[in-house]
């Protein structure tokens, strides 16, 4: 009887021994990929704000006569190229900006039926116009910037941010946004 | 052997609240750097909303100046213009950053006494915790007001 409890016990022990060795390697190994991902969840999210930061506090996008917040210069993002863009941040950088037109109010109960549905048709098309992307060719009556080489590609992290552009086709301020993706992991 | 069995159970067990600790630690730790930037990046869009939204252009007059001319006279847009520009302009731009299903306001305290606090949008925002928030001034003269934004999920 003696000797079979002090089996059980070495079992215990031996089982207890092995259990611990499991935890702390479990421990270690998790410890590690918590480190990891929260360094480079942290590195992201600081890279992404600083470009954004950067892009809203240029001197060469936004127009000078605006001291407060960013108005974006539609010119200076027409010409603006990919090349630009990797001198500045580096490579797998997306960049988007995009502006919105201002739509009627078709919920005006002064609206007849008649005028209601021009007025939807009329958003309808302002909507299909927001999509217009800006090259030499199509400014100024174009509302997206994107760049080509510059795209967007899988694995992106994205940020936005409310940002004006100054529309020189009629000299207005207009409300957009600017987006921005990046990679984490090969930066 | 009992006693040494004891003993080796007890050690065990306090390596494990050691490794536990220093887990939950660890753990903590990876998530502030997270929320640091998240807090840095909502303090960003905030605040450019607000200032955007005021120097955006519309059909019958700048936001900023809306405000302005509802304390010192010269309005051109009509309340219900106002309201609508602003709940237009607001909502296209959170649906454009991929922030649906959020509520704001926008509230204007005057800095000078004798006038009245103006609010557009949903004054409830403020009664719930967790809404993000941007000030900033407009002045005319020597008068000057204080615009405040606050958006908050649904």
């Amino acid at each position: 009887m003696k000797g079979q409890v002090e089996i059980m016990e070495y079992m215990v022990f031996v089982l207890l021994t092995m259990f611990i060795i499991a935890f702390v390697l479990f421990m270690i190994f998790g410890f590690q990929f918590l480190s990891l991902g929260g360094e480079q969840a942290g590195e992201i999210e600081s890279r992404s704000l600083f470009i954004l930061q950067s892009l809203l506090s240029s001197k060469t996008l936004n127009s000078p006569q605006y001291q407060k917040g960013s108005v974006l210069d539609d010119a200076v993002l027409t010409v603006m190229t990919c090349d630009d863009i990797v001198d500045m941040f580096g490579e797998r950088v997306y960049v988007e900006v995009r502006t919105f037109l201002e739509k009627p109010d078709c919920d005006d109960p002064g609206l007849s039926s008649l005028e209601r549905s021009r007025c939807e048709s009329r958003i309808g098309k302002l909507i299909s116009m927001e999509n217009i992307q800006c090259t030499s060719e199509k400014y100024p009556e174009c509302f997206v910037w994107r760049y080509q080489g510059c795209e967007k590609q899988d694995e992106m992290v994205f940020r936005s941010v409310p940002v004006n552009v100054l529309r020189k086709m009629n000299s207005t301020v207009a409300m957009g946004v600017i987006t921005i993706g990046i990679r984490g992991s090969e930066t | 052997m009992k006693g040494q069995t004891s003993i080796a159970a007890i050690v065990i067990a306090v390596i494990l609240v050691i490794f536990l600790m220093i887990f939950l630690f660890a753990t903590t730790i990876s998530q502030q750097i997270g929320s640091d930037y998240r807090d840095e990046y909502r303090n960003l869009y905030v605040t450019n909303m607000l200032l955007s939204l005021l120097n955006t252009d519309t059909e019958c007059e700048k936001f900023s100046d809306m405000v302005k001319d509802r304390y010192f006279g010269g309005a051109i847009c009509t309340e219900e213009e106002i309201v609508y520009k602003l709940g237009s302009h607001i909502n296209d731009t959170l649906k454009a950053t991929g922030n649906t299903n959020y509520r704001w306001l926008l509230e204007v305290e005057p800095k000078f006494q004798g006038s009245f606090i103006t609010q557009w949008g949903d004054s409830s925002v403020t009664d719930e915790d967790g809404y993000w928030d941007a000030r900033t001034f407009l002045s005319s003269g020597p008068y000057r007001l204080e615009v405040k934004l606050y958006i908050i999920a649904d």
